[in-house]
C-alpha cells in the first residue's frame, strides 16, 4: 500500500491538560513527524 | 449544571448544559484555544506542537464520565438522569487558517485513523451506548471557533435519528433479507443521475430523498458497520473521496462551504452488523447568496419540502469533482 507508507504507523500519547482533570492525546504519523514540527513551530511563533 | 432530561411527548432525551453559554465565541486567531501554545503566548488547550492531529476533552461538556448531580428532581412524568457520556474536540491540524479541504489528502487519512481509534475506545466505555463523530463548519452553522475541528460526542444511548435509520434497516432486513443502504447505494449507482463522485470502495450522491438542497451521503459499496472494520484500502478510499466532495463544495460558489457532517455508525455493543456506515454532509447553502433555514414545517412538523431536486443538485457538485493525487502516486 504505497499511499498508506506515505503517511506511515499512528503513534498516540496520551497526557492530562493542565487542569488535572481532562486528557488530550497527540496523535502523530511516521512519516510526517518531522516535517509537521517544523511548520507547526513556524505556525505557532506567527501566533505571538 | 447538566443533565438529561426525558421529553415524554417525543420520548426522547434532551441534554442540558447551561456552562456552554460561557463557552469562548469566535475569539481572534491570536487567542484561538485550539492552535498550539506559542512561546511566551496565552496558554491555549494544547500545550505542544509536535502532532498532526490532537484529540481532548472538551472544556464545555453536554457529556461528562464524571457528571454532576442534576439540578432538578425526577418525577414519574419527567424523569431526569445524570449525564453520563464524553464530549471530545478532535483539532484536525495545527494551522489555524486551513480547513478539511484545504488539507492534502494524506491528512484526511491520519483523521480516519484517529476517528477508527477514538470511535474503537470510546465504544469500550461502559456507560456508552453510542459514539456520534461530527463536524459543524461555518458560522452559518455556528460554530464558535474557526480553527479547523471536529467533535465527538458518545452518548448513554441510541439518539433518536439512529434508532430511525437502524429500525428502518431492520424492517428492510426482515421483508426483503437485504441490506437497507446497500441497496439504496446499488439503486443510486445504477440510476446514475445523483452520483456525485465514485471509487473502488466508495459512491458519494446526493440522495434521492435529499432534505437540504446540497445534502451529500457518503456510502461504503461493501456492507460495513463501522469503522474498525474497514481494510486500509477502504480508509483510503474514504479519505479521497471525502477530499473530492469537500474540495467540490468549496468550488460551487467559490467560498469556504459550510455544512454539518456527520458519521452514521452502528450502536456499540449488542447486534446491529445489519447496520451500514455513511456520512451525511447538511450544508446550510441552497444557493451562492441563501441560506436553507429549518422553519415551521421542518422544525414543527419534521416535514422537510427541499426547493430544489436532487439530480440538478447532484450535476452541478459532480462537474466540479477532480482527481485527488497523493504524494506517492
Amino acid at each position: 500500500m504505497k499511499r498508506a507508507d506515505s503517511v506511515g504507523k499512528t503513534h498516540k500519547r496520551r497526557e492530562l491538560m493542565a487542569d488535572g482533570r481532562r486528557y488530550i492525546i497527540y496523535y502523530t504519523f511516521d512519516q510526517t513527524e518531522k516535517s509537521t514540527t517544523e511548520s507547526v513551530k513556524n505556525e505557532a511563533e506567527k501566533n505571538v | 449544571m447538566s443533565e438529561l432530561r426525558w421529553n415524554p411527548l417525543l420520548g426522547e432525551w434532551l441534554a442540558t448544559a447551561t456552562a456552554r453559554q460561557d463557552r469562548t465565541f469566535l475569539p481572534p486567531k491570536d487567542f484561538c484555544p485550539l492552535c498550539p501554545t506559542a512561546p511566551g503566548g496565552f496558554p491555549t488547550e494544547v500545550p505542544e506542537p509536535v502532532y498532526d492531529i490532537v484529540v481532548f476533552e472538551n472544556k464545555f461538556p453536554s457529556l461528562s464520565p464524571n457528571p454532576p448531580e442534576p439540578a432538578i428532581e425526577s418525577t414519574e412524568l419527567y424523569p431526569v438522569e445524570k449525564s453520563f457520556g464524553e464530549c471530545e474536540v478532535v483539532v484536525y491540524t495545527p494551522n489555524h487558517n486551513s480547513t478539511l479541504a484545504a488539507e492534502p489528502v494524506e491528512q484526511i487519512y491520519k483523521l480516519v485513523q484517529v476517528w477508527t481509534d477514538r470511535f474503537r475506545e470510546l465504544s469500550k466505555l461502559d456507560f456508552v451506548r453510542y459514539v456520534f463523530i461530527f463536524e459543524n463548519k461555518g458560522e452559518a452553522i455556528g460554530v464558535t471557533l474557526h480553527h479547523p475541528h471536529g467533535q465527538i460526542y458518545a452518548y448513554p444511548f441510541v439518539p433518536p435519528r439512529i434508532e430511525k435509520e437502524l429500525e428502518q434497516s431492520r424492517l428492510y432486513l426482515e421483508k426483503h433479507n437485504r441490506c437497507l443502504l446497500c441497496d439504496i447505494v446499488a439503486e443510486e449507482r445504477r440510476d446514475g443521475r445523483r452520483i456525485v463522485a465514485e471509487n473502488d470502495s466508495f459512491a458519494a450522491y446526493i440522495p434521492f430523498f435529499a432534505r437540504y438542497p446540497y445534502e451529500l451521503h457518503i456510502a461504503a459499496k461493501r456492507h460495513l458497520p463501522d469503522l474498525t472494520q474497514f481494510s486500509t484500502a477502504e480508509q483510503i478510499d474514504l479519505a479521497s473521496i471525502l477530499k473530492q466532495v469537500l474540495v467540490a463544495f468549496d468550488k460551487l460558489f467559490d467560498v469556504s462551504f459550510p455544512y454539518m457532517m456527520v458519521l452514521h455508525q452502528k450502536p456499540s455493543g449488542g447486534d446491529y452488523n445489519y447496520y451500514h456506515f455513511h456520512i451525511e454532509f447538511y450544508p446550510p447553502m441552497r444557493s451562492a447568496t441563501k441560506l436553507k433555514f429549518l422553519a415551521g414545517s421542518e422544525t414543527g412538523a419534521g416535514m422537510f419540502i427541499n426547493d430544489t431536486l436532487a439530480e440538478e443538485k447532484a450535476f452541478e457538485l459532480r462537474r466540479l469533482v477532480e482527481p485527488v493525487i497523493w504524494k506517492n502516486d
